[in-house]
This record gives structure tokens, C-alpha cells and sequence, in this order.
């Protein structure tokens, strides 16, 4: 299993920390570089500014870092260093019996593993009882703020159309950022956040109108599906509390039947919500016929798991949340380690068309569904025209049109060569954004690259 | 993209102004969407409005065709690269000089030489980077297109931005395309032809001058002339008298320029009778030979029209000294010793014996740097070294500019014997002006006697000092000149130097960035130099 500087370079937290680590790989600040036979681990010393040097090392098998020196990021750049070394000049390292801190590190990991599967402590009827109680008490108290916010909330959208779009144009955001944070007081923060999208709908230039009317009416058809979800079968309600900003809980989740599979990381994409960054992993069974995707959180200083890169592959049960649409799922368990894949296949649609089909299917089980997974194979990326942009040709010369805010489409033209190469990426209804492309095999992450604003 | 009946338009148009209680049914087409939305209970305004509009959009995104795409757009594969890409450790190096820490410019230019010399191309990942960073710096242009391969043209050619990777370079066997881009080009792109074809063939290159010469505007007219500067000679005589007499200065002052130098041109006598006119010998009974002088009275028009320059900006030299200064700078100094009869090596002591010594010696070294004389600036070397005065006058070593006229050997060798001195301050102060002159190609023993020398100079000074930060600055030099093979070795010199907490912390950082650059830039070239060998 050979990582290449790319791979490695894909688990940094951030292009600063990918950046430092690949100043510090260079063998001369090393004291000690070594792994052992098993090629389970790596460990080594590394001169840092104070008088110690850090001890860092690194588990294959995850991968997993550990690192005496003081940063909060992780893996750090020592971590990323030591396995960049490793990927690029191995013959600088030496094979030997790792040192104890190594072994008791991994000792450590092996065992928190285990616990994991162990089922928890069983409780007892009492507790059972009050527990069950408290909780019917706190989900109908729940039940009626929701409730109400919503009510109040399709009031909101009448009044502003009875106004009229062009009064509510020019309106500041707090406009409606304020109608969402009434939102959040209600307990329904996934209606906040849409309300919260329509802002940037209203500035989005021309066709406003248009979008802002139909997003304003999908919030109302959300509140009207709301006030009827008792009458509407059990997946239907699944998604309307999901989109209305119920989460259920992991472990609930994760006690449900889930589907066994190795799973392609077919990309990645980040984005910021409220001073929390929002990550999105997207995976596909080897013929791509089930997709999923993992949602992970990093509010403030947090630092995102940035384990699952794409470009590799990991076997688990996953278990999808509840919904019409089965899309958003969680690991419920780990069979292997991820492993990064050397010559990687896109599983994916050659026709924009039959995609196009299956986009309508998810539509019609999900109305408020906002991005959709594409993977395309053999597409040939174009430059339109300066005003029009980048776009993908299939088969048929069809134009697949890219998201404006797209900027490697150089880099996508340059890997192309005119050629016809595979792309993932996600589609918002009205553009294409590729997160990745398959180039004869070799996997490339088109997330912002160094040299530019994340 | 098909747009289903126009419902969302007419719903939008409705919403935007509001508070109308229209009407929709008759407004909309007929598809299952406004089946639908006719079907919505008309008395509940707003809600129907809403309703109908996520209906309507929900439609039109469901039902959403692409357009086809115009063949004209899509563009034939790339041709096969014929020379194998560098390995992704390069690319990680390039990126470093790219984007990350060692970001200068000379740093860039050296990769690129190293990756055109093993022979290799890039991947197609960092193209958009390369053919950028070519666009920005006009001096890695050249070296960016060698290394950029097939893919890259292709790429290059996608782009009016990156156009300069395909512009035309003439074949010069073929005149009519050199003319063709002479009276098309830009001005940038007419001086660079001119200046390589004048390599080429002399002749016709002024001709291609003198062919445009009355309709090109004068800052192209002064352009060219100096690009001609290439071998100027006699046969060059009747375009730059041309020229002399141009209505425009910056012209006139580039055609003196040239005149001045070629060997028995009209304007180089006149300078030389001029000059000369001005100069006796004049010998004691007891005392040795010594230059005499007769300031010219006037500048007139002739001198003026010649290119002397009327005012002098040196306050410490009267005007008639100044002329006659400006006849001494513009005359040959082989021509000088041969009319006066003498060797450069007596012409200077004759100087330093006048009573015009500073006028003198300055314009002897000013006419030697313009004149490339590197004998007589060999001499003026040997007499500042002696004398600190006309060291001081002439306006210290940095100013004769040794390494603008003498071979780079020799240079060095000045060089290592002024680091090498017993005669501490002022040996130090000649060799570093001579090491900050010295911008490329350092020998390996350059680079030892330097390290060396900033070592022990990093010792004896004081933090902060003046002369702390000419050491600085030398360390930084090092980083970027020094030949990569002798890394291990600065490195030896710089570390044994672990001094006191003091000097670890104003030197230990300073110390730290050098030696990374110089092992950095081994590394690079060793990742470059090893792939060469391979396949």
C-alpha cells in the first residue's frame, strides 16, 4: 500500500499545515527516522525551536499520528512530515523494533478499538421508565415550538409576498437573518438555515426573482407538509424533520440495520455555516450503484477528521439516515482501514442525460434536496467563452455546466489534454461543481490548492 | 436550457410586485405543473402563489435539459509528450518555489535550468501555475517554455493570456518574415527581433532600421539605435550621424553613445583631438613627468552636439574641468596612450602627479568602465589600493565595477586574496563591495573563503552593528549563489559557530533560513539531476 505525496498531502486540516509539513521533509531535521517490518508504524525525532526534540509517530493502520510537540492541529505538521518522508524517500529510514512509547501507543489504539464494539452497560427497568418519560415529556414540548416557529414562519413568507420581491431586494441581510435566528429559538435550526440562504439568493444578479420566488415556495411547501405530517407515510416524515432541523441521535441511528460494503471516497467538499465548517464525504459502492454521504462538524478551533481522504477506499457498515431519499448516512462500523488506491476507477454515467434522469427520481423524493452527487465518465472539460465559463462535454456534446465559483479549470483542461477523463462532483440543480477527476487511472482532488483563498 | 412553458417566469413576474390579487390560471401554459397549479385554491393568494412557484420550479429543475455544445468550441487532444515529466518530488519543490517558502525569483530561474538540462517536462497539474508565473515575469519566459512540453503549448493555446509561449520567433534565413514582424510588431517585440538579428547579420539589420526610420516615433528611434549597440562600426557611421542630428534628445544622446565608441568614427577623432588638446606633459628638472592641463574656454556647439553635457552636477569641479572631463570620458583610452606615447600604467601616475588629480583619475575610470578596459582599470585598482585619497575620490572599489570589466577569474581571485588580508578594516570593506558585485556563478572557492569569512566577521562584530547587517546580507547571498555541492561544507563552517545565547539569538535565525536555502536548493537539484538518469 504505497501513499504518494498527494494522498498525504490530502490529510493535512488546512493548506497551512500541508505547507509546513512539506518544509519540514527533508531528512537532515530528523534525528531518528525508522518503521518496523510490520509496516504498521512509523516514528521518529524531529528538531523543533525548543531544546527537545518532538517525538512524533505515526499508525499506519487508520492512519493515526501522535506528537509531543504543543499544536492543536491534527495530524500536525510533524505527523504529516514523518509520513511524507516515508512516502517519498523510504530508503532514508531504518527498520528496527519500534521503542516503547511506540508500542504502548499502539497498544492504546488497539484497545479503545475494542471498547468501541463492546455494547454499553445495560439498565435497569426504572431507569428505563424515567428515562422514557422525560424524553415523551421534552419531544412534545418540542413538538409545539417547532410548531409555532413554523406557523409564524409561513406567516413571514406570505407577508412577503404580498409585499412583493422587489420591496424585499433591497432589504439588508438581517433581514433575514433575523426571521432565522427566530427560527433557532424554536428548535428548528435546518428551516433557520434555509431561511438564511435566501439572502444570498436575493443578491445572486440576474434570474433572482425566479430563484428567490421558488426557494420562498419550497419553504412553504415545507410548512405545509409540517402541519400535515401525522397523514403522511413514516420515510415522508423522516425527511421533513431532517430538513426542518430534527437530528437524531448516533446511537439510536447507529443501533439500526446498516449496509456492509467497500466504499469509494469519491470527494470531499467544505463549507461554513454560522462559524461551524461543515464537511461532506461522499462514497459509492465499487459500481456506483449505492451512494453516500458523511456529514462531519468543526465549530471554532476544532479541526475536522480529514482520515477518510478521497482517492481511497474503506470497508464499513453505514447506516443511512431515515428520509425518502437515502443519501446522508454514518459508519456504524469499521471492517478495514481506509487505504489509499493507486489506480482508481470512477464508477459514474458517461450521458448527461441518464444522470439528469436519476437527479428528477431524487427531486421527486426529496424536494428540498439541495446537492446531488454526480460522477461522470468520459466527459472532456471546455471553456465556453470568458462571460459563459467551464463546462463538461459528454458524449452526446451535451454541456454540463460548471459552478461560476469553480477555479481550477486549468488545471482541469491541462489534465485533460482534450482528452475525455472521469469527474465527481455535485450539482446544485443549476451548476456542476467538481470536487474530482480520474485521469487514467490516477485519483486528483480538486479542492482549492495552495496559492489560493480556501 | 428549456424553459417549460413559461410558468416561473409569469409566477415571478407576479410576485415581484405583489399585492396584485391576480388571477394565475389564465396565465399559465398547459403541462402537468400548471395542471397542478390551477388545481391550488385560488382564495388563499399568497399560499397558492407560493405553492405554485415550487411546483413550477421544482418542474423546471426536474425537467432540466442541457443545451448542446457548438463543435467550434471543442478543440483536437493534445499531441504526445516526447520527453518524460519530472517526478512528483519536483513538483513538490516547484510548488515550494511556487507558493511556499522560496519565493524569489532567482530561485525559480535555477530550478527551471536544472529541469531543462535533465531533460524533463512538466505534469499536467502544475501547467496553469507555470505558463501563469511565465506570464508575470517576462525573465523566466524563455526557460518556462522549454519545460512546459507538448501539453503545455496545447494548453498555452487555449488561452490569449498564456499567447506568449507561441509567439513567433523569425526564422532569419527568411527575410520576409522578418519584415513582416518588424513592421507589424510592438515595440517590445521589434527591439528583441532587432537585437537577435543583429547577431545574426548586421547589416540587414540596420537596414530594417533605417527602412521604418522616418515614420517610427522617437522613443522607438532611440530604442533601436541602442539595440544596434551590438559590434557598432564604421559601416554603422551614416545612420547614427542620421541620428545625431535627430530633432529628438533621447535619439541624439543614444547615437553619441554608440559613435563615441567605434574606432575611428568622425565623432571619436574630434573627441580625441579634443581631449588631447587639453593635455600637455609637462617634466621637471628634478621632479618626474607629470599631466599638465588647458581647460577648453567654451562648449560650444559642436562639443554640445557630440554629446557633452553643458552643466556639471559635481559641485566639487568647476565647470571648464567639467568639460574637459566629459572629452576625457568619451575617448578611448588605448587611442590616449597611444597619442600621448605612454602606458596606462604612467598615464596614472602622470595623473596622480597633476594638479588635476581627482578630474583625472575620475574620468581615466569612467572612460575605462565605458570603454571596458580592463587593464586600465587594473591600474586604477593597484593605485586606490595604495592611496587611500583617490580611493576615496575615484568613490570606493564598489565603483570601479570590477566585475562589469574584468574576467570573472580574476575577479574571485581579487577577491579571496582581499578575505584572506591580515589588513582587517579596510581589506573587509573591499572584498565584501566585491562579493555584493558579484551576482552569479560563485566558484566553489568563492563560496569557501566568503563562508568563511562572514564566519569570522560574525564574531568580531557587534549585534546590530552597520556592519552586522552587511554580514546578514552576505549570509543571504550565500543562500542563493552559492554552488549546491558545497552545502555540507557552509553548513560545517556555520554550526561549529554555536556561540553564546546572544549570538544565537541575533545570528541563530539568520544562520537557519541560509542553510535551509542552500540545502533546499541541493535537494532540488538532486531530485532533478537523479530523474535524469532514469526513465
Amino acid at each position: 500500500m504505497a501513499w504518494t505525496s498527494e494522498q498525504v498531502a490530502a490529510l493535512a486540516p488546512d493548506a497551512a499545515s500541508a505547507s509546513a509539513g512539506r518544509g519540514l521533509a527533508s531528512p537532515q531535521k530528523w534525528g531518528v527516522l525508522a518503521n518496523d517490518p510490520d509496516g504498521r508504524a512509523l516514528w521518529g525525532e524531529c528538531q523543533g525551536s525548543g531544546s527537545k526534540p518532538y517525538q512524533v509517530q505515526v499508525d499506519l493502520a487508520g492512519p493515526a499520528f501522535n506528537c509531543t510537540c504543543p499544536s492543536r492541529k491534527f495530524p500536525c505538521k510533524h505527523g504529516i512530515a514523518l509520513l511524507l518522508l516515508f512516502a517519498e524517500q523510504q530508503n532514508k529510514f531504518t527498520l528496527g523494533e519500534p521503542p516503547d512509547r511506540v508500542l504502548e501507543w499502539l497498544a492504546k489504539r488497539d484497545t479503545k478499538a475494542q471498547a468501541k464494539a463492546e455494547p454499553p452497560a445495560p439498565r435497569t427497568e426504572e431507569d428505563e421508565k424515567k428515562s422514557a418519560e422525560a424524553q415523551a415529556k421534552r419531544a412534545a414540548d418540542r413538538e409545539s415550538r417547532v410548531s409555532a416557529g413554523i406557523e409564524e414562519m409561513d406567516l413571514w413568507l406570505k407577508d412577503v409576498v404580498r409585499q412583493g420581491l422587489a420591496a424585499v431586494q433591497t432589504r439588508p441581510s438581517n433581514f433575514w437573518y433575523d426571521k432565522a435566528a427566530r427560527l433557532v429559538d424554536s428548535q428548528a435550526p435546518g428551516a433557520a438555515r434555509l431561511v438564511r440562504e435566501l439572502a444570498s439568493v436575493a443578491s445572486s444578479g440576474e434570474g433572482w426573482a425566479e430563484r428567490l420566488i421558488v426557494e420562498l415556495g419550497k419553504l412553504h411547501l415545507l410548512a405545509e407538509a409540517y402541519r400535515r405530517i401525522g397523514d403522511l407515510p413514516d420515510t415522508m416524515q423522516a425527511t421533513i424533520r431532517t430538513h426542518i432541523g430534527w437530528t437524531l441521535r448516533q446511537e439510536e441511528l447507529l443501533e439500526q440495520p446498516g449496509v456492509r460494503e467497500r466504499w469509494l471516497v469519491l470527494g470531499r467538499s467544505t463549507s461554513e455555516e454560522e462559524k461551524i465548517t461543515v464537511q461532506r464525504t461522499w462514497v459509492a459502492s465499487a459500481d456506483g450503484s449505492i451512494q453516500a454521504m458523511l456529514l462531519s462538524f468543526a465549530a471554532g478551533g476544532q479541526v475536522l477528521d480529514t482520515s477518510l481522504a478521497p482517492g481511497g477506499a474503506f470497508e464499513a457498515e453505514l447506516v443511512y439516515y431515515p428520509g425518502m431519499l437515502p443519501l446522508r448516512a454514518a459508519v456504524k462500523d469499521r471492517q478495514s482501514e481506509y487505504q489509499p488506491i493507486k489506480s482508481f476507477a470512477l464508477p459514474g454515467e458517461t450521458l448527461a442525460s441518464r444522470w439528469l434522469e436519476q437527479y428528477a427520481s431524487a427531486l421527486a423524493m426529496d424536494p428540498w434536496l439541495e446537492l446531488f452527487p454526480v460522477s461522470l465518465c468520459d466527459v472532456t472539460p471546455v471553456l465556453l467563452s470568458e462571460e459563459e465559463g467551464w463546462a463538461l462535454c459528454d458524449g452526446e456534446s451535451t454541456a454540463i455546466p460548471i459552478s461560476p465559483g469553480f477555479t481550477r479549470g486549468w488545471q482541469l483542461l491541462a489534465l485533460s489534454g482534450g482528452s475525455a477523463i472521469s469527474v465527481f462532483g455535485e450539482w446544485d440543480g443549476r451548476f456542476l461543481l467538481p470536487l474530482s477527476a480520474v485521469v487514467q487511472g490516477r485519483f486528483v482532488s480538486l479542492a482549492p490548492a495552495r496559492g489560493e483563498a480556501q | 436550457m428549456n424553459r417549460p412553458g413559461g410558468n416561473l417566469q409569469t409566477l415571478a413576474s407576479v410576485a415581484l410586485i405583489g399585492g396584485e390579487r391576480q388571477d394565475l390560471a389564465p396565465l399559465l401554459r398547459s403541462d402537468p405543473a400548471g395542471d397542478l397549479i390551477r388545481s391550488l385554491d385560488p382564495a388563499e393568494h399568497e399560499a397558492a402563489l407560493l405553492s405554485a412557484a415550487a411546483i413550477a420550479g421544482l418542474y423546471e429543475a426536474a425537467g432540466r435539459t442541457l443545451s448542446s455544445l457548438p463543435l467550434t468550441v471543442l478543440r483536437g487532444p493534445s499531441p504526445m509528450e516526447t520527453r518524460p515529466t519530472w517526478s512528483s518530488l519536483s513538483s513538490a519543490h516547484l510548488q515550494e518555489i511556487l507558493f511556499g517558502r522560496y519565493r524569489q525569483g532567482v530561485i525559480l530561474s535555477q530550478w527551471l535550468r536544472a529541469a531543462v538540462a535533465a531533460g524533463r517536462v512538466s505534469p499536467p497539474d502544475l501547467l496553469p501555475d507555470l505558463l501563469e508565473a511565465g506570464r508575470k515575469g517576462a525573465e523566466v519566459r524563455d526557460l518556462i517554455s522549454q519545460v512546459i512540453g507538448e501539453r503545455g503549448r496545447w494548453l498555452a493555446a487555449c488561452n490569449p493570456e498564456w499567447s506568449y509561449v507561441s509567439a513567433q520567433k523569425p526564422s532569419y534565413e527568411n527575410p520576409e518574415q522578418v519584415h513582416t514582424l518588424w513592421e507589424t510588431g510592438t515595440r517590445a517585440e521589434r527591439v528583441a527581433l532587432l537585437t537577435e538579428y543583429r547577431q545574426v547579420d548586421r547589416a540587414a539589420a540596420r537596414a530594417l532600421v533605417e527602412e521604418t526610420w522616418a515614420t517610427d516615433p522617437p522613443e522607438d528611434r532611440a530604442a533601436f539605435i541602442e539595440a544596434l549597440r551590438h559590434e557598432a562600426g564604421l559601416d554603422d557611421e551614416p545612420l547614427l550621424e542620421r541620428a545625431q542630428d535627430d530633432k529628438r534628445k533621447e535619439v541624439r544622446t543614444a547615437a553619441v553613445a554608440l559613435l563615441s565608441k567605434i574606432p575611428g568614427s568622425k565623432l571619436s577623432s574630434r573627441m580625441q583631438d579634443r581631449a588631447l588638446a587639453a593635455i600637455s606633459l609637462k617634466r621637471g628638472l628634478l621632479s618626474p613627468e607629470k599631466i599638465e592641463l588647458t581647460l577648453p574656454a567654451e562648449c560650444n556647439a559642436a562639443m554640445i552636439r557630440d554629446g557633452i553635457e553643458p552643466k556639471s552636477h559635481d559641485a566639487g569641479v568647476g565647470e571648464r574641468a567639467h568639460w574637459f572631463r566629459e572629452t576625457l570620458v568619451r575617448t578611448s583610452p588605448s587611442v590616449l596612450c597611444e597619442r600621448l606615447g605612454r602606458t596606462r600604467a604612467q598615464l596614472l601616475q602622470m595623473a596622480t602627479r597633476s594638479e588635476w588629480k581627482v578630474v583625472l583619475v575620475t574620468g581615466l575610470k569612467s572612460a575605462a568602465l565605458r570603454f571596458g578596459d580592463a587593464e586600465l582599470i587594473r591600474e586604477l585598482l593597484r593605485i586606490c589600493l595604495a592611496d587611500a585619497e583617490i580611493m576615496r575620490a575615484v568613490g570606493g572599489i564598489r565603483s570601479l565595477n570590477l566585475a562589469a570589466v574584468l574576467p570573472r577569474e580574476e575577479v574571485e581571485t581579487i577577491a579571496i586574496g582581499a578575505m584572506k588580508s591580515p589588513n582587517s578594516r579596510a581589506a573587509s570593506h573591499y572584498a565584501i563591495d566585491l562579493i555584493i558585485t558579484i551576482v552569479d556563478g560563485w566558484s566553489i572557492e568563492l563560496t569557501a573563503a566568503i563562508a568563511g569569512f562572514v564566519s569570522m566577521g560574525m564574531n568580531e562584530c557587534a549585534p546590530n552593528s552597520a556592519e552586522a547587517w552587511v554580514y546578514k546580507d552576505i549570509l543571504d547571498r550565500i543562500s542563493w549563489l552559492a554552488p549546491t555541492q558545497i552545502a555540507e561544507q557552509v553548513s560545517a563552517v556555520f554550526s561549529s559557530k554555536s556561540g553564546g545565547e546572544d549570538w544565537q539569538k541575533y545570528w541563530g535565525k539568520a544562520v537557519v533560513d541560509c542553510l535551509d536555502l542552500l540545502r533546499f536548493r541541493r535537494d532540488m537539484i538532486t531530485a532533478l539531476d537523479d530523474s535524469a538518469g532514469e526513465n
